[in-house]
């Protein structure tokens, strides 16, 4: 049987270091990040190699695991220096390392006794699959965003593996891992950490003699949002919940580990019941529970474009000071008596007053410009990386 | 080299059959095959047949599949006449396990997503053991590839020669209903632009490159790297004039021949990453360097500016008046600067501050952002 996980985990993407600190303010269990290369997200920060030391110190003084992704389908080229890298995440404690590839995973089991996560790249939808790479050293699959509960919780039971599951985020149409859009139409490596989301554009649907039968996003999924089906995945034993996005905001981040943390905690008894989230107010393409309960069909695909949101991150605490006020670091210019809102870890949108604008050198100012850091009225409770947002103006 | 035929249709066989009886063929059934049209019976004549002809016959089981999908071709398998087929060809780890554990069947393994290492090759060969009797290489390797790692393969190598391209397998069904008859051949893609040929069935939705990957040409090539057999996909397209002059190229192999083929298909063609493969190059320049100059260590951010005023920095490390810090940055411009004041954010003057924010003077060219380091061997506290 898998290793019994009372409380099931919270797994959040962080894409730099302060998203990190954003998701660990927030109440995740475990973070996944990538180092500066072996990912699928090229475009990301990334942390390196001294930033992911930080992490691991940071993350672990909160009692928080780190997992470094390696999931990228790797050529024997960028297998050279490999071996160093998986050493070296030995060496500063990571949790444990996220692949795909059976070559990657055999040199972790060769070089370290690193914890060997499949990502959900490799497409495991079956036990079986799942016996395979624990014959690889696997000790968790992350499963394919094709699998059912019903099928989760069957995997667990007849592999012996820990089980982690998407709950919330984009997701790839295609089976993870199957796809080559761009590795042909763009001479980008999907796999390898270009996918130039191809999936994402308008299509029109021809037949040989170039009828059109209508355009739309016919590749793109909408986003996946797992939160009403949580109890059922704390009642299916899956051992981690993960929120897709390394790539998004630290509102989206924040917004995101609170709402399953609470949704998490009042499954497992830990809270009453939570009533309101902030996921509808984060930019998605319309949410899907995808096949979590039935296989996901037509209305699953983001046909046409929905990306608006309601909400953007207007900055995050950098510090608080003596004179009862807190020192934000601006993602969003803010305008004098705009209205803002602080995310707190506790699920409240606690109002923040901007009557007042100060500048570092106590100057009042009208207007706060982002990359800048303003002074503002520090509401109870705020703290270093607690995020603030603002509604759009329309 | 021997060669290999997709079968996923009475109407295709017919067609092909002058070229493919007699040789390996890949049964496709409906259940099974991801573009699978035969039903058990039509399978079980067609490998009747083949094998009467000295033909092998293998079938084709590469739809991803869960549990229940297992389940019911479990079932399936067992209404079937095993004794006509010769192996097994199969993509899931998970089905490549339950195959090997339940049948008595040697298996032809689809590495063509990913397993572009010889430790992945090798791994999956490990963990399948002696039931495995070939691999099926991806079309991203290039030949030179292929060739060094031939020696480090025990069973079988199979490569794909002239076939579709699929570059997208998904099991949501993406077309839909909006167009009246389904099994007409469909494009997606822009007025004018690339059309990317797509197919939806009860297994999905699938769509393919532009051109054909078309190989014939480089057949020496693909010997010279002890390929064990080429596999021919007319699934997408055929005709019998295609069909006609595959039967005159496989008496030829030259020149001529070739372009003959190439000329009956309907489509453009490519050698994909027959030669090379380069697809990191494009995507290099997006990657973002962050790594800490030699000779210095992390002392935090530049998180406001104001020109010939201050500089605001949060601090990883202590900082002290008098000390020459190092600002890195976003396009490497570097300045060295000593500090001349430091203030915290109640504005009390400080000639140590240990953490948090730090108001500085301003420091040029170094905006929001800005990387800021000291010296390994600086000690701000002595």
């Amino acid at each position: 049987m898998a290793s019994s996980t009372l409380i099931p985990e919270i797994l959040a993407p962080v894409g730099n270091m302060l998203k990190l600190k954003v998701a660990v303010m927030y109440g995740a269990d475990a973070v996944y990040l990538a180092g500066p290369r072996f990912g699928l997200r090229y475009a990301a920060d990334n942390f390196s190699e001294e930033q992911l030391r930080e992490a691991c110190v940071f993350a672990h003084q909160h009692g928080v695991k780190v997992f470094v992704t390696l999931n990228a389908f790797l050529f024997d080229e960028d297998m050279h220096d490999l071996p160093a890298f998986v050493a070296f995440l030995q060496e500063i404690d990571v949790d444990a390392v996220i692949v795909s590839d059976a070559g990657v995973a055999r040199v972790v089991r060769e070089h370290s006794s690193l914890n060997i996560h499949v990502s959900t790249q490799s497409s495991t939808l079956n036990t079986w699959s799942a016996r395979f790479w624990a014959q690889l050293g696997a000790k968790r699959v992350v499963l394919g965003r094709e699998t059912s509960l019903a099928a989760a919780k069957a995997v667990r039971e007849g592999s012996g593996l820990e089980v982690e599951m998407f709950v919330h985020g984009s997701m790839c149409m295609a089976f993870s891992g199957n796809c080559t859009i761009s590795n042909y139409t763009a001479g980008r490596d999907s796999n390898r950490g270009g996918c130039s989301h191809s999936c994402r554009y308008e299509y029109g649907l021809f037949d040989q003699s170039g009828h059109n039968y209508g355009e739309g996003h016919f590749m793109s999924s909408k986003d996946l949002n797992a939160l009403r089906l949580i109890p059922q995945f704390v009642q299916a034993g899956i051992d981690s919940f993960k929120i897709e996005g390394r790539m998004k905001s630290a509102l989206y981040v924040a917004t995101t580990v609170q709402a399953y943390r609470h949704a998490r905690d009042a499954a497992c008894g830990r809270l009453s019941p939570v009533t309101h989230n902030n996921l509808d107010d984060l930019p998605n393409r319309g949410y899907t529970e995808a096949s979590l309960i039935q296989a996901a069909g037509t209305e699953s695909i983001a046909l046409q474009k929905k990306d608006q949101a309601v909400f953007d991150m207007a900055g995050y605490v950098l510090d608080t000071n003596d004179q009862s006020q807190m020192a934000v670091f601006l993602n969003h210019p803010v305008e004098k008596g705009q209205r803002l809102e602080l995310l707190s870890p506790a699920g409240e949108n606690v109002p923040v007053q901007t009557g007042k604008i100060i500048d570092v050198r106590g100057r009042l100012v009208d207007r706060g410009n982002p990359n800048s850091v303003v002074l503002l009225p520090r509401p109870e409770g705020a703290s270093a990386f607690m995020v603030l947002r603002l509604q759009h103006a329309s | 080299m021997r060669r290999s035929y997709n079968v996923h249709s009475i109407d295709l066989w017919h067609s092909i059959k002058n070229l493919a009886l007699g040789h390996e063929l890949l049964l496709e059934h409906r259940e099974l095959g991801r573009l699978g049209c035969l039903d058990s019976k039509q399978l079980s004549e067609l490998a009747i047949e083949n094998r009467a002809h000295g033909g092998r016959n293998v079938l084709v089981w590469d739809i991803l599949a869960s549990d229940a999908q297992i389940q019911r071709a479990d079932t399936l398998l067992h209404e079937l006449d095993l004794s006509i087929i010769d192996a097994i060809r199969v993509q899931d780890p998970g089905v490549a396990m339950y195959v090997s554990q339940s049948w008595p069947l040697p298996l032809q393994l689809v590495l063509e997503t990913g397993n572009h290492n010889i430790g992945a090759i090798l791994s999956w060969i490990d963990v399948l053991g002696d039931a495995v009797e070939r691999i099926i290489l991806s079309n991203e390797l290039p030949i030179s590839w292929t060739l060094q790692y031939r020696d480090q393969i025990a069973v079988e190598v199979e490569l794909a020669v002239l076939s579709p391209i699929l570059i997208f397998y998904s099991p949501r069904p993406l077309i839909g209903t909006r167009v009246p008859e389904p099994d007409q051949p469909l494009f997606w893609g822009e007025p004018g632009q690339r059309r990317l040929p797509v197919k939806q069935n009860q297994h999905g939705t699938f769509l393919f490159y532009e051109k054909a990957l078309f190989l014939l040409p480089h057949w020496q090539d693909i010997r010279a790297a002890r390929v064990d057999v080429n596999r021919y996909d007319l699934r997408l397209w055929h005709s019998d004039a295609l069909v006609d002059t595959l039967i005159a190229w496989h008496q030829e192999k030259d020149t001529e021949s070739s372009r003959r083929v190439r000329d009956q298909l309907t489509k453009r063609t490519t050698q994909g990453f027959f030669k090379s493969n380069r697809t990191d190059k494009q995507f290099a320049k997006l990657k973002r360097h962050d790594s800490v100059p030699e000779g210095l260590r992390p002392a935090g951010l530049v998180v406001d500016t104001r020109k010939k005023s201050y500089t605001l920095i949060n601090l990883q490390e202590a900082i002290r008046v008098g000390q020459t810090l190092v600002f890195v940055n976003s396009i490497g411009e570097t300045t060295h600067h000593q500090i001349r004041w430091i203030e915290d954010l109640d504005r009390q003057r400080h000639s140590v501050l240990g953490s948090g924010l730090a108001i500085i003077d301003h420091v040029s060219r170094a905006p929001t952002g800005t990387n800021v380091y000291m010296p390994v061997d600086d000690e701000t506290f002595e």
